[in-house]
């Protein structure tokens, strides 16, 4: 099965603020604020790391059942792509 | 013909200048941080350009913007060049140029971005001290933050700016440096406040602003040094006016958001590559300071109840402090 990497637009700032991530999209100037899944889902994917790894990570770190974390992790990279917050990098 | 230069105080630094300042500055001695004088010509203005305005005068964009991190060339066309560097700030006017408008954009824009070059935050608002400390009133153009500054003139707290807040943030505290003493009112509003505003000059010919000097005999009084900040209000004002005046927190996420949109000549710093620089402090002062959305209704005849609300909020939050 091919590994499925994404990273990061060249347009966006990460800010860590009140133990929130904030992502700031300075092409039109839209923020998002991140829960703490989300911020580890963008770490993990900031250094590297592909989709299938990501999520053995947050099974490892979170009390989350699979179906439901690989549901989610795919639900925020749908939202974080149509907000061209990430791009496909496979 | 050259100008003697002078020095004032300006944002809490000394400025030498050939600008016969308009709004009563406290005179300097010294040594001067920045040079804001008139030159022949710029040499050698930076061609890249950063950001062009999307409004429009006289068939020109209103403000187009050039240069690097160190060296930024503002034009505005059809009035006036002005080259910002960490030391210097130099200007050529347009022929038979309104110095009056010259200054504003000197003291704002320019400023902001003088004290960005060196490494101070610079957000485009108003601050009033209330109890010994400052409150920000903070949003974009249009949204009432002078007219708000100007009732609690009128109840007696000092005006720290109205333009541009410069804040530095400390491991304890963020502290506001004093702007210049002058607030800027639409006619309308200014009468409410000053008797004689229809006699002062006007920022711009075809915008119906007024520069009421403050401090002295003008209009209420100046805080002239630089002052802790408290709170921050975000504000937002509907167009209904059966609106209740409402007072709550933002998340830290609004709350950044809110700072990034009120800096001064935000798209400016975007362009140089200064946001990523800025962030982190901005976050520290979500961090530090509690940030409030004040909604309230559009129209004079609310402003009493809005400054006593906002006035309460202040009072109740001190209160708990030391509690």
């Amino acid at each position: 099965m091919p590994r499925t990497f994404y990273k990061l637009s060249n347009d966006i700032l990460l800010q860590e603020v009140a133990n929130e991530m904030v992502i700031l999209n300075l092409a039109d100037g839209q923020y998002y604020g991140l829960n703490e899944i989300g911020a580890r889902i963008i770490q993990l994917m900031s250094r590297g790391e592909d989709i299938t790894s990501i999520t053995q990570n947050l099974l490892e770190e979170f009390d989350v059942e699979q179906t439901v974390l690989e549901r989610d992790v795919q639900d925020l990279i749908d939202e974080l792509q149509q907000h061209a917050l990430i791009e496909s990098a496979s | 013909m050259t100008r003697q230069l002078l020095k004032y105080f300006v944002y809490g630094f000394v400025w030498q200048t050939d600008l016969r300042l308009s709004s009563c500055l406290t005179s300097a001695d010294g040594q001067t941080d920045v040079e804001l004088r008139r030159v022949h010509e710029l040499s050698e203005p930076p061609a890249n350009c950063l950001f062009t305005s999307p409004l429009v005068r006289n068939g020109l964009p209103f403000l187009k913007t050039y240069g690097t991190e160190q060296r930024l060339l503002i034009r505005y066309p059809g009035l006036v060049d002005i080259m910002v560097t960490p030391r210097h700030i130099h200007y050529v006017p347009a022929p038979d140029s309104d110095m009056a408008l010259i200054e504003a954009q000197c003291l704002g824009p320019a400023s902001a971005l003088w004290l960005e070059f060196n490494s101070i935050l610079a957000l485009h608002t108003s601050a009033v001290v209330v109890d010994e400390s400052a409150i920000i009133l903070v949003e974009s153009s249009g949204s009432g933050k002078s007219t708000l500054a100007a009732t609690f003139l009128s109840h007696q707290h000092a005006l720290l700016t109205d333009d541009i807040l410069p804040l530095t943030v400390t491991p304890q505290a963020v502290w506001g440096r004093p702007g210049y003493p002058q607030i800027r009112l639409y006619s309308d509003v200014a009468q409410r406040f000053v008797a004689d505003a229809e006699t002062r000059s006007s920022v711009h010919p075809k915008i119906g602003k007024k520069m009421i000097p403050v401090g002295g005999s003008g209009f209420g009084t100046f805080h002239d040094r630089p002052v802790k900040i408290s709170y921050i209000y975000v504000l937002n004002r509907v167009e209904d006016d059966n609106a209740r005046i409402a007072i709550q927190d933002l998340t830290p996420a609004e709350g950044l958001h809110a700072l990034i949109r009120g800096s001064s000549a935000a798209n400016t710093l975007q362009a140089l590559g200064l946001q990523a620089h800025r962030l982190p402090r901005l976050a520290r002062i979500v961090e530090m300071l509690p940030i409030r959305r004040l909604t309230y209704p559009s129209g004079m005849h609310h402003l009493n109840d809005i400054y006593h609300a906002v006035a309460t909020d202040v009072d109740i939050r001190h209160k708990k402090s030391f509690h």
